[in-house]
């Protein structure tokens, strides 16, 4: 496997006495999907300021794709990396969706007939094609964040950071941008990182990373790390419902063992009843 | 406290091109010392619903009393500002409207709009801080170096101090994480359990519906679609899936559960607790 | 958020909506010079004749134009009555006590209420048809000459768009922010001076507050996308001039020699 993100020993903070990222590594490959959980002001999104260049580390190195970050490196790297933020206003640039999923190829110098074909496809990627000339104050957060993550592909970005893109949302608009990300890992041509503090929206990634005060305190697959709820719920998570009753469950000796989704949750409850 | 609506109408921009209705002939009462949800999805008259309770909006026609208190379509906003001072009313990022130098000056504000003395302010920003789970000694501090969290506590006790008998809250537990938003819930609990407010909460979450409520409003373009106990509200699947409205968790889940061994359902469970009782008494239980 | 005007685009597929918006702005504003020029009333009727026509073209309900004049209804009625009080030209209409109303104060009052009207009424008919990112493009591609002498139209074109584009969004933001403090009882109609000092303090820091955190998000998110200010860049928005846009500005530019003329 490739690796596309390098972080070596990388230590940042905003006063030198309080570090928010201590001596971190982690190594990201190609096509995975990854997400980082962690509660407010653990370092998590510290870390995506870094990977696209807004901060600066004071040690360690940034390798993305094969690239070390730099001042001189950053318009490249910038080309590789796109980012969708949290606030769905203040990242909406253009005065108009088509304007806005523009708004980097613009940058890019991208000739008319090429930007607007590309415009076009994404939009119907992101299921925006029938608002192209929707302006923002007429579209919800949900909608705003999926022509954010329609800009960040149509520039042909191969890694895709969500930093609490679904935070300001309502379900319904959490429930779209979700679907239209799990789309996106699906194609298995991007690297996904996810950066959350909802445990629910993790449940599908490959790989997961729960930081606290700088550091990472766990790692591994879905259902490895939501074995350890007291570990998670001390640093201040929520495990996902099928965690908690599967646990509480397995605590009445029903079940052996604690599942992760709701659809395993289903089987095993289905499996015993059949048993009896 | 009571609150009463009676078929309450709003319509936005009324005679323009840009009329809009929002609310259609809404009808309720809310006890004193109730803990009441409104739910429903965005857009559906939730939000013009609240700016009701405390006379940011007047009604287009109908009545709402809030105790002796009366608000219809020709009240003044002199006594719209009285009414203010009893249903305290918590935007959704109340952080936003923090402005003061300090923690302390910025609770007193409220309270000292309404004519109270300073020093009876001040001892209200002393009680209220800690009411709202934050320290005495932080009154001195500038608000804006608190955490996101913090900070909408110090905001929530600014509206506790003018001592309201109603607090209305949009969304209070939005963009929160899952620990900010259980010690939040709880601080709404005690006050509504130990200080008696009554609680008018505004949610997308419907495990907090569950957990919280005594009462359930749900609202769908701009009715009032059902009204009653979590219990009773959750059992109307059909008429809650009209209104775009999801079940707590454990209830999807046992619904599905139980659809699945064709069990017939007597009672949703709302909570994790629940849920776990209720499946354990299937699989062990009655045989 | 609904109830505002200015600065609002109302999409339609009329001629006139279809027209280039450079044409739009230069016959607007030939339309303008001309309606400051003359002082007939036969012109004035051609030009109130020839705005109702267009409106009629757009298809706009008149009530938009209406809720536009609302903000400027004061200074309307305050043009009107400082001629009609102050200008004493022509024979006296009536008087009462130290207060003569003479004929040409009443007839100019009139005259320079209705010049006013129409001119904000075309303006709100450029806005309400016309996409901001259009205006924009249009201003930039207008001003264009100026970036020879080193005048930075791009990067000033881009800053107005963003600065309409967030016009609607710092309107709610206010709104929410009065309705806060309103509920910790702000009354701004009332209260002594310093009273409306600390009430003012209350919405403005807020905003501030809110603004720059924005100003802050939204560079990081123009960085990130590749912006680099001053470097030349593409537009997605491309102006197509036509025949009839000649012919607009022909009949703007024969509007505005016959109002020399006149």
């Amino acid at each position: 496997m490739r690796k596309m993100i390098e972080l070596k020993n990388i230590t940042f903070g905003y006063d030198a006495d309080s570090p928010v990222l201590k001596n971190y590594s982690l190594t990201i490959n190609s096509g995975e999907f990854i997400t980082i959980l962690g509660h407010n002001g653990s370092g998590k999104s510290t870390l995506s300021k870094l990977l696209v260049g807004l901060m600066e580390p004071q040690q360690g190195e940034i390798i993305i794709d094969g690239e070390l970050l730099s001042e001189d490196t950053i318009p490249t790297i910038r080309q590789k990396i796109g980012i969708v933020f949290q606030n769905p206003d203040n990242q909406f640039v253009g005065s108009t969706v088509r304007d806005d999923i523009a708004f980097g190829l613009e940058n890019k110098c991208v000739s008319y007939d090429v930007m607007n074909e590309l415009v076009e496809r994404y939009a119907q990627k992101v299921g925006m094609e029938k608002f192209l000339d929707s302006e923002p104050h007429y579209l919800s957060g949900g909608e705003k964040q999926r022509v954010a993550i329609a800009g960040v592909l149509a520039l042909g970005a191969n890694i895709i950071i969500l930093d609490e893109a679904t935070a300001m949302l309502d379900p319904r608009g959490r429930e779209n941008v979700m679907n239209l990300i799990h789309e996106l890992v699906e194609d298995r041509d991007k690297t996904i990182i996810m950066i959350t503090h909802h445990l629910d929206e993790a449940v599908k990634s490959d790989r997961i990373i729960v930081m606290n005060e700088g550091e990472i305190i766990l790692e591994g697959v879905p259902k490895e790390v939501f074995q350890e709820k007291e570990l998670l719920e001390s640093v201040k998570l929520d495990v996902p419902f099928a965690v908690k009753a599967s646990y509480e469950l397995k605590q009445r000796g029903l079940l052996k063992e604690v599942v992760t989704n709701d659809e395993e949750l289903m089987d095993e409850l289905c499996k015993l009843h059949s048993n009896r | 406290m009571q609150i009463t609506f009676e078929s309450v109408n709003h319509v936005y921009n009324a005679r323009t091109p840009m009329e809009r209705r929002a609310l259609y002939d809404i009808e309720f009462d809310i006890p004193s010392g109730q803990f009441v949800a409104i739910i429903g999805h965005t857009g559906s008259g939730k939000s013009t619903l609240i700016q009701h309770m405390n006379g940011l909006l007047k009604p287009s026609s109908g009545v709402i009393r809030i105790g002796e208190k009366v608000i219809q379509s020709t009240e003044k906003n002199k006594s719209l500002k009285e009414i203010r001072q009893h249903v305290g009313l918590v935007f959704q990022f109340p952080e936003y409207q923090l402005f003061e130098e300090t923690i302390e000056k910025d609770i007193m504000f409220g309270p000292l709009n309404y004519g109270v003395s300073i020093d009876e302010a001040r001892k209200r920003a002393y009680d209220v801080i800690q009411m709202v789970g934050l320290d005495a000694e932080m009154l001195g501090k500038s608000p804006f170096n608190l955490s996101g969290g913090q900070m909408r506590r110090v905001a929530i006790a600014g509206i506790l101090a003018m001592n309201p008998d109603i607090l209305v809250l949009d969304e209070p537990t939005a963009g929160l994480d899952p620990q900010g938003q259980y010690e939040i819930m709880e601080m709404f609990n005690l006050l509504n359990r130990q200080y008696g407010k009554t609680i008018v909460l505004v949610t997308h979450d419907m495990d907090l519906v569950a957990r919280y409520a005594d009462e359930v409003l749900v609202m769908h373009q701009g009715v009032l679609a059902l009204k009653g106990s979590p219990e009773d509200v959750f059992k109307q699947i059909d008429e809650l899936k009209r209104c775009g409205i999801n079940f707590p968790i454990p209830a999807q889940n046992y619904h599905t559960f139980a659809n699945r061994l064709s069990l017939s359902i007597d009672k949703l469970p709302l909570t994790t607790e629940e849920f776990v009782d209720q499946v354990e008494s299937v699989l062990c239980g009655r045989g | 958020m609904n109830s505002i005007v200015i600065g609002r685009y109302l999409p339609g597929h009329s001629l006139w909506h279809k027209l280039d918006a450079r044409s739009k702005i230069l016959s607007t504003s030939l339309f303008v010079f001309s309606c400051f020029m003359i002082n007939s009333w036969i012109f004035m009727a051609i030009l109130v004749l020839l705005e109702y026509l267009v409106i009629l073209l757009t298809k706009i309900p008149i009530g938009y134009f209406v809720k536009s004049l609302k903000p400027i209804f004061f200074f309307i009625l305050l043009t009107f009555f400082l001629q009609v009080l102050f200008n004493h030209q022509g024979e006296i209409l009536f008087s009462l006590g130290p207060i003569q109303i003479y004929d040409e104060g009443l007839s100019l009052g009139f005259f320079m209420s209705v010049r006013l009207i129409i001119v904000v009424v075309i303006s709100t008919l450029l806005t309400l048809t016309t996409r901001p990112s259009d205006l924009t493009l249009a201003l930039e591609s207008l001003f264009k000459p100026l970036g020879k002498i080193g005048f930075p139209v791009a990067e000033i074109a881009l800053m107005i768009s963003i600065a309409l584009r967030f016009i609607p969004t710092l309107f709610e933001e206010t709104q929410k922010i009065l309705k806060a403090q309103a509920s910790r009882g702000v009354d701004i109609s009332e209260g002594k001076f310093k009273e409306k000092v600390v009430q003012l303090t209350s919405l403005l820091v807020p905003l501030f507050i809110l603004s720059f955190k924005r100003a802050d998000e939204l560079a990081n998110a123009m960085e990130v996308r590749g912006y680099v200010p001053g470097r030349l860049r593409t537009s997605i928005n491309q102006l197509s001039w036509r025949i009839s846009d000649t012919v607009l500005l022909l009949i703007c530019i024969g509007l505005f020699i016959g109002a020399i003329i006149f």
